[in-house]
This record gives C-alpha cells, sequence and structure tokens, in this order.
C-alpha cells in the first residue's frame, strides 16, 4: 500500500517539486508555488463539481428557512422533509456528487504536504528518504540539496515573524467570508459566525508549527481557491456591492481548503450569476 | 441529519488530523549514532540523547551521560571520539561536549559553534577540529575554546575533515572539496567545484583525495593541486552517500541503490567487470576489516564480501537498518541499528556475540 501511495502521488509531485526548482533558478519557494497552481489546476474539475452542487443547495435556503419555521415543534418531520428538498432539488450533500472529489481531493493534498517536507529534507535522515524518492535523472541529484531560502522565510523552519501563519488565516478567513450563508436560524448565525472565525484561527495555529514551506504551500492554494471561488460564486458577503448590493443565498465551497457554504446570488459584475441561473432552473 | 456546516466541518478537521500526521510524520530526526571502541569499553551515543559506555565483552551499560533521565545531549550522528581519558563529541543542535571518561565529569563547559554538528571531531594535536553548519572551528581540547576564527565554507559540511601530510581536506553540501594547510588554514588549492552535493569523508591515499557526490561522480583529486586524476570521474547510476575505503588493489565505493564498485587506482574502471549488489540502498560502509569487505543496507542486512573478486561471504540481518558507521575492533564488528540494538558481530564467521538493546 504504501509503495502504491509512493509511486503514484508521493513521487510525482516530490519530483515535480525537484524539476521546477531547477527551472525557477533553484528557488524552492516558487516551485512550492508552481506545483500548487498545477494541483489546483488538475483538480479543478472536481473543485467546480462541488461548487456546483453546493450552489444547487445554496439555492434551497430560503425553502429550508421555511421549513424550518413550519416543522420548528417537529424535528423528525423537519429531517424527513429537509432530505426530500435535497433529494427533489438534486443537492444531496451526502451523495458522490458532493463527497467523491472532497474524498478524492484529500489524498492528493496530504501527498504534496508530505512532498514539500521530504524534499525540504532537513535532517540527513530526511536526505536519505529523499534519495529513494527521486527518479534516477541526473539533474535531479545535482539539484539536491534544495534552496530552503525564499523571501524572509527559511523553508525547512517555522517562520520567525509569525507572517505566514498571519496569512494563513488572512486568506483563509476571506474564503470563509465570501462562502458566508445568510443563516435560516439564529443557531446557524452563531454556528456561521465560529466557523469563520476557528477554521482560520486553527490553521493559522498550525502553521506556527509547520515548517514555512507548508505554510506557502496553503496560503497559495488558499488564495487560488478565492480567485477561483470568485469567478464561479462571485465574492459574496465579503464585497456585497459587487453582488448586486445583497447576499442572497448562493453557492460557495470547499474548493480549496476548506469547504464553506453558499454565497451571492449575483455574480461579481453585476449580472445574473452562475448561481442565480441555476436558481432560475431550479424554480 | 447532519446540517451542512457540521458535517463539513467535521471532515476538515479529519484533512486536518491528516494532513497534521503528514507534516509532522514525514521528516524525522532521531540520529544515527556509531560506536568507538577503545580498551574494554565501547562508546556510543542513543537515540534518546545519551552518551554511554559499556563493556565490551558483554555489551553490559556501565554508565550513562547524563545520568538524569530528563536530560539529553542531543540528536547524534557520529562517534565519539576518545582520546587518552577524555571523550568528544559533538551533537546536531550545535554543542561540542568533553567529558573525562572516568569520572563522567565535563572537562569544560560545552562549545556552542552554533550549526549542526553531523561529523565526528578530528583530533590535530592538542587541536579538534569541528565541522558546524558551514563552519570549521579549531578548538582547544584543553579548555574548548576557539584557537582562532572559524573557516567558513560554501555549503554546510556534513563530512568530517582528513587529516593527510599537513593539509586538512573536508568536502560540502555545497559541491566543494576543500584543501587548507593544516597550520595557517590558507587554501592550498581553488576549492575544487562538482555538479552535486557532497555529504562523505573524502578518503585520502598517496594523495590521492577520493569523494563522491550527489552528481553520482565519483572523483579522485591530485591532493597537491585539486585536479582531476583519472580521465574521467567514475559515473554511477545514483548518489554517493557514505565514504570510500582502499586496499593495495582498489578504492572500494557504493552508491545509495545498493551498488558497490571496486575501482582502479590509476584509470577509476570497476576491477569487478560488474558491481556488487547489495540488495537495498547502502546505509554505511563499505569498510575493510580483517581482510573483509562488509558494509550494510538501510535495512539492516550486514554483508561481508571477499575484497578482490567480491564474493559473498556472509550476511548477517539486525532489527532495523543500519546507517551509523561499522566499527571494527579485535576481530569484532560493533555497530548500532536504527531501533537503538547496539550489535557484536564476529568478522570472520558473521556470527552474533551479543545484541543489547539500548533503547530500554
Amino acid at each position: 500500500m504504501e509503495a502504491l501511495w509512493n509511486i503514484l502521488l508521493l513521487q510525482p509531485i516530490l519530483n515535480a517539486l525537484v524539476v521546477f526548482s531547477v527551472l525557477l533558478g533553484g528557488s524552492f519557494g516558487l516551485a512550492i508555488i508552481a506545483v500548487t497552481v498545477i494541483v489546483r489546476i488538475i483538480l479543478w474539475p472536481l473543485s467546480l463539481r462541488q461548487l456546483r452542487v453546493t450552489q444547487k443547495l445554496s439555492t434551497l435556503q430560503p425553502k429550508l428557512k421555511e421549513l424550518q419555521q413550519k416543522y420548528r415543534g417537529d424535528k423528525e418531520r423537519l429531517s424527513r422533509e429537509q432530505w426530500k428538498l435535497y433529494r427533489e432539488g438534486g443537492a444531496n450533500p451526502m451523495s458522490l456528487g458532493c463527497i467523491l472529489p472532497m474524498l478524492l481531493q484529500f489524498p492528493i493534498w496530504i501527498a504534496v504536504f508530505q512532498s514539500i517536507t521530504q524534499a525540504l529534507a532537513a535532517t540527513p535522515e530526511g536526505l536519505f528518504e529523499l534519495s529513494k524518492h527521486l527518479y534516477p535523472w541526473p539533474f535531479l541529484g545535482r539539484a539536491t540539496p534544495l534552496e530552503g531560502n525564499f523571501l524572509w522565510l527559511e523553508l525547512s523552519q517555522t517562520d520567525p515573524y509569525f507572517i505566514m501563519p498571519a496569512l494563513t488565516f488572512a486568506s483563509m478567513w476571506v474564503q470563509m467570508k465570501m462562502s458566508a450563508t445568510p443563516p435560516v436560524s439564529p443557531q446557524a448565525a452563531t454556528q456561521n459566525t465560529m466557523m469563520q472565525f476557528m477554521m482560520p484561527v486553527m490553521f493559522a495555529l498550525l502553521t506556527l508549527q509547520f515548517p514555512s514551506g507548508l505554510a506557502v504551500y496553503w496560503v497559495a492554494s488558499t488564495v487560488i481557491g478565492i480567485v477561483m471561488q470568485s469567478f464561479v460564486t462571485g465574492w459574496g458577503p465579503l464585497l456585497p456591492s459587487r453582488a448586486g448590493g445583497k447576499a442572497a443565498p448562493a453557492p460557495a465551497a470547499a474548493t480549496g481548503n476548506v469547504s464553506a457554504a453558499p454565497a451571492p446570488e449575483k455574480g461579481r459584475q453585476g449580472g445574473k450569476s452562475r448561481a442565480d441561473r441555476g436558481k432560475r432552473r431550479n424554480r | 441529519m447532519p446540517s451542512l456546516p457540521k458535517w463539513l466541518f467535521a471532515l476538515s478537521l479529519v484533512a486536518l488530523a491528516l494532513l497534521g500526521f503528514a507534516g509532522c510524520s514525514s521528516n524525522p530526526k532521531q540520529g544515527w549514532p556509531s560506536p568507538a571502541v577503545v580498551g574494554d569499553t565501547i562508546y556510543v551515543g542513543s537515540r534518546s540523547g545519551k552518551l554511554m559506555a559499556l563493556d565490551r565483552a558483554q555489551g553490559s551499560v556501565r554508565w550513562r551521560y547524563p545520568a538524569e533521565a530528563d536530560k539529553r545531549l542531543g540528536f547524534i550522528y557520529s562517534a565519539p571520539l576518545v582520546v587518552e581519558h577524555a571523550l568528544y563529541l559533538g551533537t546536531y543542535e550545535g554543542k561540542v561536549y568533553a567529558l573525562d571518561v572516568d569520572s563522567h565529569e565535563q572537562l569544560w563547559e560545552p562549545f556552542n559553534a552554533g550549526g549542526r554538528i553531523v561529523s565526528q571531531p578530528v583530533l590535530q594535536g592538542e587541536t579538534l577540529l569541528v565541522a558546524a553548519g558551514n563552519r570549521l572551528f579549531a578548538l582547544s581540547r584543553k579548555t574548548g575554546r576557539p584557537l582562532r576564527e572559524p573557516f567558513v565554507a560554501e555549503g554546510d559540511i556534513w563530512a568530517g575533515p582528513v587529516l593527510n601530510r599537513g593539509t586538512i581536506y573536508f568536502a560540502t553540501l555545497g559541491h566543494k572539496v576543500y584543501a587548507l594547510d593544516g597550520e595557517t588554514w590558507a587554501l592550498r588549492w581553488a576549492p575544487f567545484t562538482a555538479q552535486g552535493a557532497f555529504v562523505t569523508d573524502p578518503l585520502v591515499v598517496d594523495n590521492t583525495v577520493y569523494v563522491g557526490a550527489f552528481d553520482s561522480k565519483f572523483y579522485a583529486l591530485d591532493g597537491a593541486t585539486g585536479q582531476l586524476r583519472w580521465p574521467q570521474p567514475f559515473a554511477a547510476d545514483a548518489w554517493f552517500w557514505s565514504p570510500a575505503v582502499a586496499n593495495e588493489k582498489a578504492v572500494y565505493v557504493a552508491s545509495i541503490d545498493g551498488k558497490l564498485y571496486a575501482l582502479d587506482y590509476k584509470t577509476g574502471a570497476n576491477r569487478w567487470g560488474q558491481p556488487y549488489f547489495a540488495g537495498g540502498p547502502v546505509g554505511t560502509g563499505p569498510i575493510l576489516a580483517d581482510g573483509h569487505l562488509i558494509l550494510s543496507t538501510d535495512k539492516g542486512r550486514v554483508q561481508a564480501l571477499e575484497p578482490s573478486q567480491g564474493t559473498p561471504l556472509w550476511e548477517y540481518e539486525a532489527e532495523a537498518g543500519v546507517l551509523g558507521a561499522l566499527e571494527p575492533s579485535e576481530g569484532t564488528l560493533y555497530f548500532m541499528d536504527q531501533e537503538q540494538n547496539l550489535h557484536a558481530v564476529r568478522i570472520d564467521s558473521g556470527r552474533r556475540v551479543w545484541r543489547v538493546p539500548l533503547g530500554q
């Protein structure tokens, strides 16, 4: 199993990192960003599919709110009606169409994470281990050990100035904010607010302990996710004016590092967003 | 039914846990200590950061330093250097320790070199040569104080310096081989530059410096001029990770893909025709001891060959990989595996004399 993992995921990504490092003048930081872009492009069909499922889900928010008011005293019935609504709207959150893309992305993220850590080879053991995973191309051997300095960072060490944790928090907060759902209840509103802060805080805390190379990957991946999400769902509650002045329910989602929920109804250019079109179709 | 945010929240937590595991577990730092045998005592570091002295005949532990359970020296990647009654040891954290082996007390306050120490200190008269980070230090072995400004090299120095005929040779991760005058530390020749990093000690024989690099090439340099001795370097299929060894017939060196070569002194051609395949990445060796050529894989397959033809003589299976140096002494081979078992094996037969688990 481990051999399969190494051959199919770890080694291709690891070697790609080293190749890009060579192509980009020996900068491993730029190599991380390049590989992140490529991984996000490869995962784009999955991300898009996931966005569309969550887009559908978001269009059902007003109806969900209605159901919650209607069956306030009957939780069992409410649950049944909610499921029915999801099924009829073609937006079952437990469907393969929603879960599969996310599950497929996890191993790739983990492999990228592992590859960055191994490529940095900060210890003698790490370098020895790296040698087992490099393809037998002479220029790869010549490139190692890789240059660990990038901007103010030593990529195998934590960020001494805490800038990467701050960037991680900021980028994830933006993504969560873009994805904010108009709450269907006060409880949901509290939950949303907590999510918008807790997740970025947790990831920022993690980047305090990880080598900063991983934080570079994380921030790059989140920023790319934000850009992708803005094209598909708009900026949501982050920039309500660009969403037509109101933050009606629309899609958002786990296109990147974290999953999320709905975004605005209107597109970022003032016209009808894809979410809006989806909503119209559902009607 | 779980609401969507909770569901996504849970999945994100799972992802976080997995990513955290992946990030934390993939670049371990444990050290690979090597033993030093002096008289009837074996001195060896442990992966728990202690220095240990063991009885050579039985393998029983005589003392540990530091004795306190909660104290440790650091990560250890080399053998201690023992001179008379003094022991010197460098740690990955950049500290150089000096102990009295009789009283187990520090001879001087640990010297903080400020760079990672991977190789064994080397004695030059009353001076300790210590490579730490990208600097080479000269310390008084009596006081631990620097005797001169350190030499700053291009790239970290993981390989120990080698002294030969008044010259200090060492190689760096920055693709360089240096030759310094032993007294003045002036460069004997412009540093030789390879296309790959060096992590192994150079071997110096008859004023020729032999050293392999990560560019998969094994170089023979004129010790006086730094010029290449062979028409072209010997090219293998993988990095050179461990030092070479030589006898009167050949220079023996293994590449990390498990191939062992016997190279002709004059031409660099492989005298065996085909390399010997060790069965996996070579973690340490080869060494020459009692007419045996011995090496080990990273999975703990210790193998002895007959040097002239490369014929296998015996094989010994350790419980785990062997990455630290093999130490021969009076017919017995001592080495530590990566699960902290110290092994004593007969060189003539490969038979186990004893094995002591030091991790307990």
